[in-house]
Formats: C-alpha cells, sequence, structure tokens
C-alpha cells in the first residue's frame, strides 16, 4: 500500500527542496526570535544587535577575509567529522587531531632538517594530515582490537593531544618567555591571498577538500563502503565488506582532515604553534557537521555561517559590550531548532 | 434478518491515480470473525481506516447497528464501539500495562492524579473477563510481543470497544503465540465482541475465520461463509488468475557436492552450543530443506554458513575447497548467495537506494568500481536491468529500499543474489511475511536456481514450503541434525512429529 516511509537519515535528506528551505527558515526565524527575548530581557534592541553581528560579519572586505580565515578551520574539521559519522564512527576527537597536525606541521615547517625550500611547506601540511591521521587511527585500532569506546578514547586523547602541544611549546623549540614555539620558515608559510588581511591558502585548500571529500563519498568504492557501513553494519558484513578496514580507513581520513585544519592554523595564520591554538574548533566542527546533514558541501555552508557568527559577534562585543558567548547561545539555539525540524519530519513521514 | 453489526455500502475511496476501493459492500454479522483477505496493496487496509475514523469515503454509506454513521476521526469511532490495532503498537514502553490502558481515557482518580490502584483493579477485572492474562504493574517493555498485543486488545476493551479490527495481528507473532492468539480471539467473541482481521495469510483465514471477504484490486470479489470454500479457491480470487503449479524436477540432483559441512560447531550469542556438531552434504541440483522448530540452532548454522559467526570447530567447504572462518567475501566469490532470514536487516540497507542495494555483494568488482572509483551510471544501468529481470516494482532504482513493499524488497534480495547463478545458495526463510504471489516468485525463483545446477540449502519454519522444494529435508533439534532423509518418505505430520524432539520416532521421549 501507500506506506512509502522515508528515514530522515540526513537533516537535508530526502524532503522536497521548498520543504527543507521552509523548515530551515523556519528554524532560524526561531532561533532570532528566542534569542532576541533573551536581548530584549538585557534592555538591549534585538535588531541593532543582530545588525551589528551582520555587519561585523560580511560588512567590508576584511570583516569577510577574517570570516573566511575562521570558517577555513571549521570546515576541514566539520568535513572530517561529517566523514566519520556517516560511518557511524562518533568522532569526537576532532580537535585532537586538529592539535596533533597542528604538531606535526610546525616540526617540518622550522625545518631543523634543512630540507630544499620549496617542498617544505606541502610536505609541513603533508605531516599535518599525517599527524592527524595517525591520531585517528588509535580509537580506531583500539576500536577494532578491543571494541573500545571510540567517544572515550577520542575525547581522552583530545587532552593528550593539547598537553602534547604545550610540551612542544615549552619545549626545545620555546621562544623565549612567549607561550609560542619559534617561527617556522617563511617557506613554509601558507602564500596569502589579499595583503593586509590574514586570509591564506588554507581556504582554498579546504574547498578543495569539500570537493574531494564529495567524491570520496559518493563516487568512490570506499565512500560507498562507508556510507553502507554507517546505515546497516549487518548488511555490510552479509556483504562481504571488510567492515573493520573501513572504519580504520575512515577514522584515518576523518583525523587527517582536521590535522590539515591544524597544519592550516600553523602554516597560514600564527606561523608557529602557539598556545590555546585552537578556541575549540574541533569541538565546533561537530555541530558543522550536523547542521551540514553530514553532507560535504552543507557542511561547508554551515562553517560559514558559524564562522560569520562568530566574526559578527565579536563587532557586536565592541559595539554594546555583550559578551561573544552570546554567539554560542545562538549557535545552539540554532543546532537545536534544526534537529527539531527533523523529528518533525521524522513524524510526518510515519504517518504516511 | 438480523440487522448485521456492521454494513458498508458502496465505499469508494480514490487517492491520486489509484482507486483504493471501489464500491465496496460488506456485512459483518455481530459475534463473528470476519476476514478480510486480500493481496499487499488490495484495498484492506484503506477500508479499514475508513471503518476506524482515519479517513472519509468519497462515496458509501456505513451503518453500525442499522444507524448510519460518519466518524470523522478515530475518537467518533471509538465512541460507536470500533477500534482498531494497527501493525505497529502504540505504548508508552516506560508506563506500566495499566497506565498504558487507561492513557487518554478519563482514567480512574481525579482529573490529575490517576488512582493507580483503581486502575490496576479495572484492568484485572477486564482480563479476567476476557480471558487476557497480563500483569497489570508490569512495565511494557517487559513484555513480549505477544503480550503486548493482548495490552492493544485491553486497551480497546477498556474503551468499551465491541468491533475489534486488527491489522495483520500475526506479523509479529511467534508461531506457538500465533496459537494461543487464536484462542483469545474465540474468547473474545464468546463475549459477544466482532473481530475484522486483516490479513493475506491463507492458512490462517482458514483455521480461524467464520466468514471471509476478498478484496482484489480495491473490489469485493467473495464473501463466504469459511464451510463454502477452500484456500486453494481463495487464493484464485485473491490474486485474480490461477498460479500455475510449479514446474516438476526432470533432472535428478548431481554427484557433485556443492556444499560440503562436517562436524560444525557453533555459539550462540549467549555463548551456549547452538550448532552441535552437525555434518552435511548439499550437491548440486538439489535443495535440501533444514526443519525445526524456531530456536534450534538454524539461525546460527546460517550465520555460520554465511561467514558472519564464527565456526567453533569443524569445517565449510564450498565445491570441495574450503572457506575460511568468518570471512563472507570469501564465499561470495566462491560462488555463495545468501538470502538471509531478516532482510530488512541483513539483506538490505533500506535507506540506500534500490540501486546502490543491488550491488551489495558485487559492488567492487568492474564495472561498478574503476580502479576504486565507484561508477554510479553502470550501477544504475545495471539495477534497471536486474529489477526488470526479477520483477522488482517499481522499477525505479533511485527508489530506497525501505519505500518498497515486503514482497519486492525480498525480490530485491533475490535479484541481487541469484543474478550472478551461484553455485551455493543458503536461504533462511525466504518466503516469511510475503503474500501469496511473491511467495509463488520466490519459490519458482530458487526452483529455477536448481535447475541451473545451484546447490541450495533451504531453512524454513513453513513445513508445506519444506516438502513442496525439497529434495532432501534434514530436521534439527538442539542443534543436532536428528532426521535425515528423502522428501518422499514424509509428509506434514511425521515432520511435526520429529521436529518436536526424540532421535527416532519410536524410541526417545521429545523433550520440550
Amino acid at each position: 500500500m501507500m506506506k512509502a516511509t522515508v528515514a530522515p537519515r540526513r537533516l537535508f535528506g530526502s524532503a522536497p527542496w521548498f520543504i527543507t528551505l521552509g523548515l530551515v527558515a523556519g528554524a532560524v526565524i526561531l532561533t532570532l526570535a528566542v534569542v532576541a527575548i533573551l536581548l530584549i530581557a538585557l534592555r538591549v534592541n534585538p535588531l541593532s544587535t543582530y545588525a551589528l553581528i551582520v555587519v561585523g560579519a560580511v560588512g567590508s572586505a576584511y570583516n569577510l577575509s577574517e570570516m573566511a580565515v575562521q570558517a577555513t578551520p571549521l570546515m576541514l574539521a566539520g568535513l572530517g567529522v561529517a566523514l566519520a559519522f556517516t560511518a557511524r564512527l562518533w568522532n569526537i576527537g576532532a580537535e585532537g587531531q586538529l592539535y596533533a597536525g597542528a604538531i606535526a606541521a610546525v616540526s617540518v615547517g622550522l625545518n631543523v632538517l634543512g630540507l630544499p625550500l620549496p617542498v617544505v611547506m606541502p610536505l609541513a601540511l603533508f605531516a599535518g594530515l599525517l599527524g592527524g591521521a595517525v591520531w585517528g587511527l588509535i580509537p580506531a585500532v583500539l576500536k577494532y582490537r578491543f571494541q573500545a569506546q571510540e567517544v572515550l578514547v577520542t575525547i581522552m586523547l583530545n587532552y593528550v593531544a593539547i598537553i602534547l602541544s604545550s610540551m612542544v611549546i615549552s619545549g626545545p623549540w620555546a621562544h623565549g618567555v612567549v607561550p609560542r614555539t619559534r617561527s617556522i620558515v617563511p617557506a613554509a608559510e601558507l602564500l596569502g591571498i589579499f595583503p593586509g588581511t590574514r586570509l591564506h591558502f588554507g581556504v582554498i585548500l579546504a574547498l578543495a577538500c569539500a570537493i574531494v571529500v564529495w567524491v570520496l563519498m559518493y563516487r568512490t568504492v570506499l565512500g560507498y563502503q562507508i556510507r553502507v557501513v554507517g546505515l546497516n553494519v549487518d548488511a555490510a558484513r552479509f556483504a562481504g565488506m571488510r567492515v573493520g578496514a573501513v572504519m580504520i580507513a575512515t577514522f584515518c581520513i576523518s583525523g587527517g582532515l582536521s590535522g590539515l585544519a591544524g597544519a592550516t592554523l600553523v602554516l597560514g595564520i600564527h606561523h608557529a604553534l602557539v598556545d590555546g591554538l585552537s578556541p575549540g574548533y574541533g569541538y565546533t566542527a561537530i555541530a558543522v557537521a550536523l547542521l551540514g546533514g553530514l553532507h560535504p558541501f552543507w557542511t561547508v555552508l554551515a562553517a560559514v555561517l558559524f564562522a560569520a557568527l562568530y566574526v559578527g559577534s565579536q563587532n557586536m562585543q565592541i559595539a554594546t559590550g555583550l559578551p561573544v558567548s552570546l554567539v554560542l547561545v545562538i549557535q545552539s539555539l540554532l543546532l537545536l531548532s534544526l534537529l527539531a525540524t527533523r523529528v518533525i519530519r521524522a513524524r510526518e513521514s510515519d504517518v504516511l | 434478518m438480523i440487522e448485521p453489526t456492521i454494513r458498508i455500502v458502496g465505499v469508494t475511496k480514490r487517492f491520486p491515480g489509484v482507486t483504493a476501493n471501489d464500491d465496496v459492500t460488506l456485512e459483518i454479522a455481530e459475534g463473528e470473525i470476519h476476514a478480510v483477505l486480500g493481496e499487499n496493496g488490495a484495498g484492506k487496509t484503506t477500508l479499514m481506516n475508513i471503518l476506524y475514523g482515519l479517513y472519509q469515503p468519497d462515496r458509501g454509506d456505513i451503518f453500525i447497528r442499522g444507524r448510519r454513521v460518519n466518524f470523522s476521526s478515530p475518537r467518533d469511532s471509538i465512541k460507536h464501539g470500533v477500534g482498531m490495532i494497527h501493525q505497529n503498537f502504540m505504548l508508552v514502553p516506560t508506563f506500566t500495562v495499566a497506565e498504558n490502558i487507561v492513557l487518554g481515557t478519563s482514567s480512574p482518580g481525579s482529573r490529575i492524579v490517576l488512582d493507580t490502584k483503581r486502575a490496576e483493579e479495572q484492568v484485572r477485572e477486564i482480563s479476567r473477563r476476557f480471558g487476557l492474562a497480563v500483569e497489570p504493574r508490569a512495565y511494557t517493555w517487559q513484555l513480549s510481543v505477544g503480550a503486548q498485543q493482548k495490552v492493544e486488545i485491553l486497551k480497546l476493551l477498556y474503551r468499551g470497544a465491541e468491533i475489534l479490527i486488527l491489522d495483520e495481528p500475526t506479523a509479529v507473532l511467534a508461531p506457538q503465540e500465533v496459537r494461543d492468539f487464536f484462542a483469545v480471539l474465540r474468547h473474545l467473541t464468546s463475549q459477544r465482541r466482532t473481530i475484522i482481521l486483516v490479513t493475506h495469510k491463507l492458512d490462517e483465514v482458514m483455521s480461524i475465520a467464520d466468514r471471509i471477504t476478498v478484496l482484489q484490486s480495491g473490489k469485493v470479489v467473495a464473501s463466504r461463509r469459511r464451510e463454502d470454500i477452500n484456500a486453494a479457491e481463495l487464493a484464485r480470487l485473491m490474486i485474480g488468475r490461477e498460479l500455475p503449479p510449479m514446474p516438476v524436477r526432470d533432472v535428478p540432483p548431481g554427484a557433485r557436492v556443492a556444499l560440503g559441512v562436517e562436524g560444525l560447531r557453533v555459539f550462540g550469542d549467549r555463548g551456549l552450543v547452538a550448532v552441535d556438531g552437525i555434518s552435511l552434504e548439499v550437491h548440486e541440483r538439489e535443495i535440501v530443506g533444514i526443519a525445526g522448530v524456531a530456536g534450534n540452532g538454524q539461525t546460527e548454522l546460517a550465520e555460520a554458513l554465511c561467514g558472519v559467526r564464527p565456526v567453533h570447530r569443524g569445517r565449510i567447504l564450498i565445491q570441495g575447497r574450503e572457506v575460511p572462518n568468518n570471512d563472507p567475501g570469501f564465499r561470495i566469490w566462491s560462488g555463495m548467495a545468501t538470502i538471509p532470514e531478516d532482510r530488512r536487516r541483513h539483506g538490505l540497507v533500506l535507506d540506500c537506494t534500490a540501486a546502490e542495494n543491488s550491488v551489495l555483494p558485487i559492488h567492487a568488482r568492474p564495472p561498478f568500481s574503476r580502479s576504486g572509483f565507484f561508477d554510479a551510471s553502470a550501477v544504475l544501468a545495471f539495477a534497471t536491468q536486474l529489477m526488470r529481470a526479477f520483477d522488482v516494482r517499481p522499477v525505479s532504482p533511485k527508489l530506497r529500499a525501505r519505500a518498497l513493499s515486503g514482497g519486492n524488497q525480498q525480490k530485491l534480495v533475490l535479484a541481487k543474489e541469484l543474478h550472478r547463478d551461484p553455485g551455493v545458495i543458503i536461504a533462511s526463510q525466504p518466503t516469511r511475511g510475503l503474500d501469496v504471489q511473491a511467495v509463488d516468485y520466490v519459490r519458482r525463483r530458487l526452483v529455477e536456481a536448481r535447475g541451473r545446477g545451484a546447490a541450495i540449502l533451504l531453512i524454513s519454519q513453513d513445513l508445506d514450503e519444506l516438502l513442496k522444494l525439497s529434495d532432501r529435508v534434514a530436521i534439527m533439534y538442539r542443534g543436532q541434525i536428528v532426521h535425515e532423509l528423502p522428501v518422499a518418505e514424509v509428509d506434514i505430520d511425521r515432520l511435526g512429529r520429529m521436529m518436536t524432539g526424540g532421535r527416532n520416532e519410536f524410541g526417545m521421549t521429545p523433550a520440550t
């Protein structure tokens, strides 16, 4: 009979686009309305506050460039998380993988071995990828070999990587009293795009990675296996897939993308490993990936949105004195209301 | 003549593109079990939803005890004593039985606080009266499916329902529970309750219904007393044509052993021995049926053979070559096909498209994989061709497998497994839950595969099916094969007796 139930697998998966668009718009309006109540309670005009955020994000070429700078690590780590989550691997360790990538990138970027200069930058990027991949390999192997819960392992490895980076900062590469390592050699730096901004080549790398991840997920055998393993691991086994190998590969690629995020921070922004390198990009990346419905292109858009909110809120803080953490409230509410639309749609398709 | 409890006159309901009910006229007498029989898509559920107030008919009238009614919602229908139980139960798992039953009614106690004691007493009272033994204080998540169904029935009785509509009620029950459930239905009719049983299962209808109405493409094609009709005629009415007889086997089994099992020992989920030293041979062009009461190791045997459950001891040989433990991929390459017991969990990825499903076992081979890249257009073309060849409807390879009906899902499983002419097929409950036409189709395909040389191990709860298809039958009891004999030497009664235990038919007492 006409019981064509469709599972709401992805946030923006199956429904006609106009319904999806309507629900997203509804979620955004709801979020803004709720935050408006909060602002009114604080005796602040919500409209002018929102205007400040918008202006702060896109009001000038410089603001736009800052938004792109913030979006870059969110995109890369978000793509990594999206890939892992697609395989139902709950990789909460993007933050740690980002730090592992940053450590690896700086160790090459300092060029203590005296490598030929043209290869230092690509090699440092690659090292970042590799560092993140290794940090992703650990929970994968523990899961495969000992059925260790990847959620716990990745969370704990976050702390390990952050502490490890503190050790590196205060170690032999320390830069006097400032909590940072010596600067990498200029040849290792990621090229800037516009003079006078912090925008660097990493943003193009991140966009390219989104395309690569899309191709991987939808146009390669491994991607097919990742999706099947994520949707139904039993059926994957019956079909003869090597589920363990797929999981390990996925975790490595996922970690590698976050590692790249760390590398771009070191090579493109700070030109050194600094204390507090990431204000939690790896955690925000989880929200970004979920908001993006685990689809690479939507994930990129979600990263841009979060970056815009973040950059815009700094403008708001300067102008009104409201704390930047207001943006966390907005982000969380937005995520919650978008997840709520998923429930609404699940119910709809149940009834049909 | 006495006025029937329910009279449906000329009901027509159209949906865009289909006429689900076409001028349906039907009378249901008080205290009878009235079966509404039909294939999937025949319009049974639509008709019941109209009777229940979920849909409004485009034309036609419904009379209850002679009074014309017009239900605009299930709330109206329950007021007139009509209640319906859907296939998926609507219970709150963390509530007790009593809480679930009184939920949403003007419950005992004040408007705010529920008088739990009185609710429990009331539930106990009606469950005694109608012979539905359920502990009112048990939490529903603790109950078996059969017991949950009783709670659903009690819910309706508590609300004063006199006409109970049951939509495919046995689909979720184990065979033993079905017997129990039928006894409950009988008891209900003795308490002047009327039961409408919506189903596509012929044997159930023949064993429980007083009167049978057959729907086909939205129309009533027959409404008879059970005594006046037989199963074969019902089947013909349901599908609107005669099913051609199963082709008889013409070539005898070959001499070559395609699937060999030697001293297989496998553990079940709880760490107990589930398969206890089974040896078995299936020759090419042969179907060996495995009979047995559910839970005697058949599932574990099938899983071990498919490579998804580790073998503790013993060997599995395909075409004479031993296959490694726990390696389904190797078996697929060796020409083994699997029709898993649970097609929705093991056979298909419901949220992938039909096309993506169609290449599950062979996705890593060309032309679908070209140096690691997945050729989506090759997959689509292949799937279209496959869905046509195996009559999977609709032929929309981009549709998710979840959107297909049960019969078409199983056809898709068959398609992906059988198209590559496997030498060995492990088929577990291949026709469970399917309607008559789909059952016939699946069986035909298996017989056809045998004709092309496949060795088939058929594990089934359906004894009729085993006797119809198998060349030899092996009976499993407590993880062992206790009998193995040519199908010509058994009939259904003898098979049933052998299944309940005993190494032979004479000596040992069946253990329970």
